[in-house]
């Protein structure tokens, strides 16, 4: 396998090209993802961002294979996914996926204790040779995410919100993923402790090197997590770049809208008019879009025309 | 926005528990406010803080299990002071809800009929509280779903609430909110469920609204960045009390309480390099247990030993401003807020002057 580098020059671990994933719901087709490609490198954290219906949590899913995609390709450690019949073949190739569900009480299983939630994930993947070592491995988990190890023997109904989300990480990084696909896991935690879990993803990808697919739809967190971010809007990745670049230099209206309407927390200052987006209004239409460079890791789906027209304004 | 403004709703000394197998939950413990006409009040806080059980309290519909222990909930109408807590909850809801005081919930899709369309529940809420025909009622509607920002309404009282989406169901919960012509809005998180975009556009028609009706609202959420866009006044709750009160300048440019510092901290800045995000640490503490001192004090570094044995009572920074910390008490060393708030603060006030003079 030749190591190919992404244009953030780290190796990719996984690929995403021309991923079109359609829903046929009684004689009308849904699309809800159109042509995405972006790619993932080792260690790296992508931020998908985007509004609810933008098709975020369907890139997710058609990556680990819980949804089967209408075309297109998705490479993972080198291995096509796309087009694997049998589901023991996916989830031999997708073994180094974990995920990270939004809601932690309806993902993890009420009747078993934390301990076991834990272990049943070494089970599947037979990690460990005996109970012994698969209950050293799982305390190491529980330490590692900051929930005291006599708490083992609890069920999820004994613990917070922030908590449950907590084993729900151990669970995911006890079989050591290559990749975890986080979807919107914190998006139903309070401020404060969002920022306790926010901060312990940033310590683990630190520390264990594992790469990240954080989607969310809040721009403050994906910022501050992820290398680098895609801006999604019905069904169509818009740009993609550097948190830097997304961040201080957005081009596409879209992206500019979306950071202008993160409320300010200054009571003196409204938010910014200027920027509000209505796609009918603005006459783009995203299906003609082909992807320009701007800088060698900040691209943008537009036309020509268009393009040309957003970077004089510049 | 002033004192001079009539007063609608006062909240004394309100003090609830909740039954439980296991033992009684003290959640509010010992809540005072005032709402005054045309003003909105933001109460804000952490999940489990009593905002919404306040809220629930006014429009009495708290659960079963729910004890009020003390307090009052005084309505203010035009020539009328009823307390409200003394009332048969049938009374009120023919009398109050809905038409004085009326209620937007977190998820729109909850609070609508999913099996009956937009124009039926409209026509039905406006008919339930007001003597007229179907006609006048349909016309009525249609205004209504004008006034919150719907572009097609004849479209939109034939469908269903599955076809349309989060902000335009949030849209028509506000115009079913309206229909009766309340004077109090209370908002329970009604933006929390949608995205940042959306979330903008309510938040702004909900300033229309109150501006063109001259109704007062009570907004709950725990997103401080809403708070700043849209209060008067904010409560900062905190185990089951209010903790600080003032103006939103008071609040924003000269928080008192260690608990605000912590709140106001916690908020992502953009412009931030890459650090570690604050938290407050620990956790808020269990309502099931009694209470010594402050509840905030184990999680709060500045904590002083009086903390731990009594209780602060509300001490007055200025006429409209609040705290409860010992901190303030004259006998308290001088302890001033972390200094990347103080840092971030001066920057907020610095951006607002000079937003202040370029439109001027």
């Amino acid at each position: 396998m030749s190591t190919k580098v992404n244009n953030n020059e780290k190796p990719v671990l996984l690929s995403v090209d021309d991923l079109c994933m359609y829903f046929d719901t009684g004689g009308k087709r849904v699309k809800a993802s159109e042509h995405i490609s972006f790619d993932i490198g080792e260690g790296e954290t992508f931020g998908l961002v985007g509004e609810s219906g933008s098709g975020k949590s369907t890139i997710g899913k058609c990556i680990i294979g819980l949804n089967k995609a209408t075309s297109g390709r998705i490479t993972f450690e080198g291995n096509e996914l796309t087009g694997i019949r049998s589901r023991k073949e996916y989830n031999e190739k997708t073994r180094g996926i974990q995920m990270i569900f939004q809601d932690p009480m309806s993902s993890l299983n009420p009747k078993k204790q934390a301990g076991e939630l834990i272990r049943q994930a070494l089970l599947i993947q037979h990690i460990g040779k005996s109970r012994e070592e698969q209950d050293q491995i799982v305390d190491q988990m529980l330490e590692k995410v900051g929930i005291p190890v006599e708490y083992r023997n609890r069920y999820p109904k004994d613990f917070s919100g922030g908590q449950r989300q907590r084993i729900g990480i151990a669970r995911a990084l006890a079989v050591k993923p290559k990749l975890i696909i986080a979807d919107e896991c914190i998006a139903a935690l309070d401020a404060s402790v969002q920022a306790q879990i926010v901060n312990m993803l940033h310590h683990i990808k630190e520390e264990t090197g594992t790469s990240f697919l954080f989607i969310s739809h809040d721009l403050s967190m994906v910022r501050f997590l992820s290398d680098r971010i895609g801006v999604l809007h019905l069904g169509y990745l818009l740009e993609v770049g550097t948190s830097e670049e997304i961040f201080s230099e957005p081009l596409h209206p879209y992206t500019q809208s979306l950071l202008a309407a993160i409320p300010r927390m200054n009571p003196v200052i409204p938010s910014d008019e200027s920027r509000r987006y209505d796609r009918s209004e603005s006459g783009i239409d995203y299906a003609l879009g082909t992807w320009h460079d701007i800088t060698s890791t900040h691209r943008v789906r537009c036309t020509d025309e268009e393009f040309e027209k957003w970077t004089e304004e510049e | 926005m002033s004192d001079d403004n009539r007063l609608v709703i006062e909240v004394k000394d309100l003090d609830i528990s909740f039954r439980m197998p296991t033992g009684d939950i003290h959640a509010i413990r010992g809540v005072d406010f005032e709402l005054r006409e045309n003003e909105v009040l933001a109460l804000v806080g952490e999940s489990g803080c009593g905002k919404s059980i306040t809220a629930k309290t006014i429009m009495g519909i708290l659960p079963e299990n729910a004890v009020i222990n003390s307090g009052k909930v005084i309505y203010h109408g035009k020539d009328v002071e009823i307390d409200l807590l003394g009332k048969k909850s049938s009374w009120r809801r023919k009398n109050i809800n809905g038409s004085k005081i009326a209620m937007v919930f977190q998820d729109p899709m909850t609070s609508l009929n999913p099996t009956m369309t937009i124009g039926a529940q409209l026509i039905t809420s406006i008919r339930s509280h007001k003597h007229s025909d179907r006609r006048e009622a349909y016309s009525r509607s249609l205004e209504l779903m004008r006034e919150v920002g719907i572009t097609d309404p004849e479209r939109t009282m034939r469908q269903y609430p599955h076809q349309l989406s989060g902000g335009m169901r949030q849209r028509i919960v506000i115009a079913i909110a309206l229909s009766c012509d309340p004077e109090i809005i209370i908002c329970d998180e009604p933006t929390t469920a949608l995205d940042v975009t959306i979330q903008n556009r309510i938040i702004e028609l909900l300033e229309n609204i109150r501006r063109a009706r001259g109704i007062s609202v009570i907004f709950i959420t725990h997103n401080l960045g809403v708070v700043a866009k849209i209060a008067d006044y904010v409560g900062v709750m905190y185990a089951g009390k209010i903790v600080e009160y003032g103006t939103v300048f008071d609040i924003f440019y000269d928080p008192r309480h260690p608990y605000t510092w912590g709140l106001l901290s916690a908020v992502p800045e953009l412009s931030d390099d890459k650090g570690e995000l604050y938290s407050i640490p620990g956790t808020p503490p269990n309502l099931a247990k009694e209470i010594v001192g402050d509840a905030f004090a184990p999680r709060n570094p500045y904590a002083l030993a009086v903390d731990f044995k009594a209780e602060p009572p509300l001490f007055h920074v200025s006429g409209s401003h609040f705290a409860a910390t010992w901190l303030l008490d004259v006998r308290a060393p001088e302890v001033k807020m972390p200094d990347a708030l103080r840092e971030r603060i001066n920057r907020m006030k610095q951006e607002g002057r000079e937003y202040v003079n370029e439109s001027e």
